[in-house]
């Protein structure tokens, strides 16, 4: 009887070690590849030197793991079916149509708080769901009350891209901040930014949250 | 999800370098004392979660080799990259790696739970038949993939791995359906071959 997919998998990760050489790849490198951010040819490399050194092999399984607990797997493969295609573009076209209503109705009430289901002290955004301005990108955020008086208030702003930091602030006194127009001015329309606002209290605690949105 | 090298995470790290002892002198303002020590912080929890407990005496040395890191792209960038908590977190696991592969240089143990579970080689300790029929076939999937050709030995090989079909896919550059035909004819190919060894 053949073995099954899992056994082969285990015997495979399993196999005794082979000593590194100097053709291992870096942990950098291996952390690209699995993100499909290196040239085709150099990751096949790569993936061709797991058969050959389980030391590697048992690194990228490592890179996987917190990958994966990351949220950062490797992005949709180049190719689908037609099927998955048109069904993709039917909910995108649904999602863009959605969007572009809620975009209306929060434009109209820009100062609307989103209530969700925040604890006291923790910080709710005014722009959560809406896509924000190029021109005039005002992050304004409050605080669940009842909290402790605050203290100031600390903004980061960066792209999906884990490089790039947009915009930071510190020692702000206001729970707004607006982001200077030639800050965001390289980015292409639709850029995903994550923005971070931090809220120090005057008791020396602190509060963290991330919150999301698009660029306009 | 499993813990690919089977280990359960080590208690927090008690101390870690203090922002003086990374510079001297006046500060830039991209390398303030209070963004040093925010990356100290950010890595610790990093390190933290990630850091074996086999690893656990070394997790400050980890701290301080990745902090070293980033203030070091911070110096050369003139403090005009900085780091989301993707990066830092990227720059404390490729540490652990680089301290992972000395251990593993110099030819100590491999990472085993130190709670009791698990262990992450569980043929070791089976008995020595045992052990050497699973070394064998370990050889063996290697032999055999090196016979197989290179795309569907690519494939095959990060299946073998743990991703998906369309993880591979995309690490590979391929298309979905290019990448399910290839491994499933390589797995196909690898029984075959397993099979002419004995294994099947």
């Amino acid at each position: 009887m053949g073995f099954h997919d899992s056994e082969l998998q285990h015997h495979f990760q399993q196999a005794a070690a082979v000593a590194p050489d100097q053709s291992c790849p870096t942990a950098e490198d291996l952390w690209r590849a699995r993100l499909g951010e290196l040239s085709p040819g150099r990751t096949r490399r790569i993936a061709a030197h797991l058969r050959t050194c389980s030391g590697c092999a048992e690194d990228w399984r490592l890179v996987q793991f917190q990958q994966r607990q990351d949220g950062m797997n490797p992005a949709r493969p180049i190719g689908q079916s037609r099927a998955w295609t048109t069904l993709a573009a039917a909910v995108l076209l649904t999602a863009a149509g959605f969007w572009l209503v809620q975009h209306r109705v929060e434009r109209a009430e820009p100062t609307r708080v989103m209530r969700g289901e925040q604890q006291p002290g923790d910080l709710i955004s005014r722009q959560q769901g809406a896509a924000l301005s190029r021109e005039a990108c005002l992050l304004a955020w409050s605080v669940q009350t009842p909290a402790p008086p605050v203290s100031h208030y600390a903004v980061r702003v960066s792209t999906d891209d884990i490089f790039e930091v947009v915009f930071a602030a510190k020692n702000l006194s206001e729970p707004r901040i607006t982001i200077p127009p030639q800050r965001l001015a390289a980015l292409p329309r639709g850029t995903a930014l994550t923005w971070r606002v931090t809220v120090y209290f005057e008791n020396g605690t602190q509060v963290s949250r991330v919150f999301h949105a698009r660029l306009d | 999800m499993d813990n690919p090298v089977g280990f359960t995470f080590a208690d927090p790290p008690q101390t870690a370098p203090r922002p003086h002892e990374l510079h001297e002198g006046s500060d830039p303002p991209w390398l303030s004392p209070e963004r040093v020590a925010e990356l100290r912080l950010e890595l610790g929890r990093a390190i933290q979660r990630m850091c074996p407990p086999r690893l656990a005496a070394q997790a400050d040395d980890l701290i301080q080799i990745s902090l070293l890191r980033l203030v070091e792209r911070l110096r050369k960038t003139q403090g005009k990259q900085d780091f989301n908590l993707a990066y830092i977190k990227r720059t404390a696991l490729c540490a652990l790696i680089d301290e992972i592969r000395r251990v593993r240089a110099r030819g100590e143990t491999a990472f085993e739970p130190e709670d009791g579970g698990e262990p992450a080689h569980p043929h070791r300790d089976a008995d020595p038949q045992q052990q050497l029929w699973a070394r064998q076939i370990g050889d063996h999937i290697r032999d055999c993939l090196a016979n197989l050709i290179t795309p569907r030995r690519l494939a095959v090989l990060l299946k073998l791995q743990g991703e998906s079909g369309r993880e591979t896919a995309t690490i590979l550059g391929w298309t979905l359906r290019k990448t399910e035909n290839l491994i499933s004819r390589g797995m196909a190919d690898l029984r075959q071959c397993l099979k002419g060894k004995g294994h099947g």
